[in-house]
């Protein structure tokens, strides 16, 4: 004849708080580690974006908590075809191929054309101006080399823990990066 | 009666309930879907509105799409040239594949190095650009032999044959390469040049293409100058030909025409990358007619999401044409090859 075990030890009201408490404190302790933990990792990262992923939308001119955007164009010098008809420069049908406010594609005229020799003219990025709308980054990147390029300027950025920029971003361009390496550079192969 | 009253009163306040939080609910997704996909604010000056660009005309279209669509099978497709027996050559990752007509692959030709483009001489041998030199294979479409390198940073992106000359344009060095069929360097040209009045071919991308034509002229695509130039097989600059423009006879964007081929009745296609467009002109320049737009290729022009720096730049055209005119395009992006036939007319 076989005696059944009892399962277990009915637990009392006592018992319950006591275990419910140790219980507690070592999820406190869990989640105070990880918390301590985010907080280190995220000190030592920053926001940025993914060139091969932006689809230049537009959002980060107007998203940004900044009055002006720290995002900016950049322009890679080693891909920039510098063609005379640059499509990240002049508005589709322009009127001349000059520095003409009226030829211009940036509408606060951000883009600096510099003649260099024929036929190669040499376009740079005045960031006072750039409110990173994308619009030269999109006409580059469907007609050109693609060599402009929006990046989040550190030294505007105040890397907010939420990102507003990156929580509108329909592409999920936006990413955190290793502040050590804080640019996504398009490079050449 | 008056408790049949009260009781349809409730039903119908308990509808409208119902009716007003059913669309309350409708509205809210409709508000988030749009939300979700709203534009930046920005107003229309901060617009860069592709459609418009990308219209073009249906009266100037000239071909119609065969059903035929040749699947390369290459993650990166690059070139297609058309040999005197129809059979169709692509040339990309590391080989070249044969595709009969119907699309059927017959064989693959292998040998080290990636792979740029591939032209056929009449006696069926195969010339393969390997990026800094050329590969020949024999008419059994064996590895006869390797021709020297031009250096490592030549990128040979076109090659044209005659019975005695290769010429293999070299975006690298901005220049064209005239070989023997030995593999001897016989000239090159291409540099700007006072004597010739020519102003010096400009390759800002490795797109830079060439062809034979009919008059015993090459037409070396100038990507830089949005033209194509006209040499003899000496090198002499004889004309240019075409005009940077967004308008249909145009060429638009950067490095376009980005590809060349030869019509049997001595005329030329050409292909352009960004705005994608395969037009006709005639063997003179004069533009004749559109072959198929971005819609009629079934590519977007919108800019897209890249998993890579090389996806995002590949999204470029070749095109080549067989001894009956049809025009096959490599949709380089999808590896793709679409066939297009010269629209029948009741005239």
């Amino acid at each position: 004849m076989t005696q059944d075990k009892p399962d277990k030890e009915p637990m009392g009201r006592r018992k319950f708080l006591k275990e419910g408490m140790w219980g507690a404190c070592l999820a406190g302790l869990g989640a105070t580690a990880g918390l301590t933990a985010r907080h280190e990792s995220h000190a030592n990262l920053v926001w940025q974006i993914d060139p091969q992923v932006c689809i230049q939308c537009g959002k980060c001119a107007t998203h940004c908590v900044l009055d002006e955007s720290a995002v900016k164009c950049v322009q890679s010098y080693a891909i920039c075809g510098y063609c005379d008809l640059c499509y990240g420069y002049l508005k589709p049908e322009p009127p001349a191929l000059d520095t003409g406010a009226e030829n211009e594609l940036c509408p606060t005229g951000a883009i600096i054309r510099t003649f260099v020799e024929d036929p190669y003219f040499d376009y740079t990025i005045d960031e006072s101006l750039c409110i990173g709308c994308a619009k030269c980054v999109k006409a580059c990147a469907i007609n050109g080399n693609g060599s402009l390029y929006l990046q989040v300027r550190h030294d505007r950025c105040v890397n907010c823990n939420e990102c507003s920029i990156a929580a509108a971003c329909p592409s999920g361009a936006f990413k955190r990066v290793s502040a050590a390496q804080p640019y996504l550079l398009k490079e050449m192969e | 009666m008056r408790n049949m009253t009260g009781a349809t009163k409730s039903e119908v306040l308990i509808g409208l309930v119902i009716a007003g939080a059913i669309g309350v609910g409708v509205w809210s997704l409709v508000l988030i879907e749009h939300k979700d996909q709203a534009s930046s604010g920005l107003g229309a000056a901060y617009q860069y509105d592709v459609s418009s660009l990308a219209y073009i005309d249906p009266d100037l279209i000239l071909y119609d799409a065969l059903p035929l669509v040749i699947e390369t099978g290459y993650l990166n497709a690059r070139s297609v040239c058309v040999d005197h027996r129809g059979q169709v050559f692509v040339a990309g990752d590391q080989t070249v594949r044969v595709f009969k007509q119907d699309g059927n692959l017959i064989r693959t030709l292998m040998s080290p190095g990636p792979s740029y483009c591939v032209t056929v001489a009449p006696d069926d041998r195969v010339f393969v650009g390997k990026k800094d030199h050329v590969d020949v294979f024999g008419p059994d479409y064996k590895l006869e032999t390797a021709w020297p390198s031009l250096g490592q940073d030549a990128v040979i992106t076109s090659l044209a044959v005659t019975g005695t000359q290769v010429f293999a344009a070299d975006a690298g060095h901005r220049e064209v390469v005239v070989y023997d069929l030995t593999g001897q360097v016989v000239t090159r040209f291409g540099q700007a040049s006072d004597d010739q009045g020519f102003d010096g071919i400009i390759v800002p991308s490795a797109y830079f293409d060439l062809v034979l034509s009919q008059d015993g002229l090459l037409r070396v695509v100038n990507p830089g100058r949005l033209r194509v130039d006209a040499f003899t097989p000496e090198g002499q600059y004889e004309f240019p030909w075409g005009k940077p423009g967004n308008d249909i006879a145009g060429f638009c964007g950067c490095c376009n025409p980005c590809a060349l081929a030869v019509l049997p009745d001595g005329g030329f296609v050409t292909a352009e990358k960004g705005l994608m467009r395969v037009k006709v002109y005639n063997s003179d320049g004069g533009f004749e007619g559109v072959v198929a737009g971005p819609v009629e290729l079934q590519v977007r022009i919108e800019p897209k999401i890249c998993r890579t720096p090389d996806e995002c730049r590949a999204n470029a055209l070749d095109v080549a044409v067989d001894q009956a005119g049809d025009i096959y395009v490599l949709d380089t992006e999808h590896a793709q090859i679409r066939v297009f036939s010269k629209r029948k007319t009741n005239d």
